[in-house]
């Protein structure tokens, strides 16, 4: 059944099609995009330290590929 | 010539549908309304709008009759002498009241969407806090990123729906389920994704790697 859902316009809007994260602050957002790009790669290589511990699991012991498109 | 109260069965739905046009367009609805659904809102709609503007009209003809000046009444009958079908006026009008109420009285309202599925809600909650998500492929890619977009409308075939991540990294999921996480993403680029490719996808947390340490998983097993 269809309800009406509460929405933050100050942090999401609704475009007709779907739902698109609103950035008020474009130096803002880089600095946080930055800094969850930073957590994620830093829990990947942590992850991939406790993973080469066993020696039959030789792969990613960091990341070697960097790429700026597919 | 047909009277066109014959044609009231087009003119009165046609009426409402100006209306719940606008009303339609303003609301962010996710599920659009059926046909059948529209036809009917849109008849009740062009009945009470239709309504309306015979009593207005009825009014104003009877001031212009008992109030109006010698040139008022001239002028009306001039104007009426035009209309083959006095009764065109009540549809007329009908149409000039619903389309400026739908202009003054109907308002976006920002803070508000309306829908009536729970994915369409779990997309909106994880694009409003501006989320870090992990999605799996249906070819066994991964990729972690900024979730920027989540097309939810039900307009849209599923087919056709995507979804769009800054990517951080990407990598491999191999059947046991370990994921390989091999390419880091160094431009801020918006990669767009099917949705009906994507097999499940998940809000990252620390640790959520989907790496399983070999050495926690053995001491797991051995407090047996």
């Amino acid at each position: 059944m269809e309800k009406k859902l509460k929405l933050d316009p100050s942090k999401v809007e609704y475009d007709g099609k779907g739902f698109r994260v609103v950035i008020a602050d474009m130096d803002a957002f880089r600095e946080k995009l930055k800094r969850l790009k930073d957590e994620v790669l830093k829990d990947i290589q942590e992850n991939n330290e406790e993973s080469s511990d066993d020696s039959e699991d030789r792969r990613n012991v960091a990341l070697p590929r960097q790429e700026s498109a597919y | 010539m047909n009277s066109p109260y014959a044609l009231s069965i087009f003119l009165i739905p046609a009426i409402g549908f100006v209306w719940h046009h606008r009303k339609h367009e303003l609301e962010k609805r996710v599920k659009t309304k059926s046909g059948l659904e529209l036809t009917y809102l849109s008849s009740v709609a062009g009945l009470v709008f239709t309504s309306i503007s015979y009593f207005a009209l009825r009014l104003i003809n009877f001031l212009v009759a008992y109030y109006g000046n010698e040139k008022l009444i001239s002028l009306k009958a001039l104007i009426l002498k035009e209309i083959p079908d006095h009764s065109l006026l009540y549809f007329l009008g009908g149409f000039c009241i619903s389309f400026l109420a739908s202009r003054f009285f109907l308002k976006t309202n920002d803070e508000v969407w309306i829908g009536d599925s729970k994915l369409c809600e779990i997309w909106k909650d994880l694009v409003e806090g501006q989320k870090t998500i992990i999605i799996f492929l249906k070819n066994n890619k991964c990729y972690t990123g900024f979730l920027t977009y989540a097309e939810v409308s039900e307009r849209v075939p599923l087919e056709e729906r995507v979804v769009s991540l800054i990517v951080f990294a990407s990598g491999f999921r191999a059947p046991d389920g370990l994921v390989d996480w091999n390419t880091e993403y160094t431009n801020e680029i918006e990669h767009f994704f099917l949705m009906s490719e994507i097999v499940n996808f998940s809000e990252h947390h620390k640790g959520a790697t989907f790496k399983i340490s070999k050495k926690i998983s053995l001491k797991k097993n051995n407090k047996k």
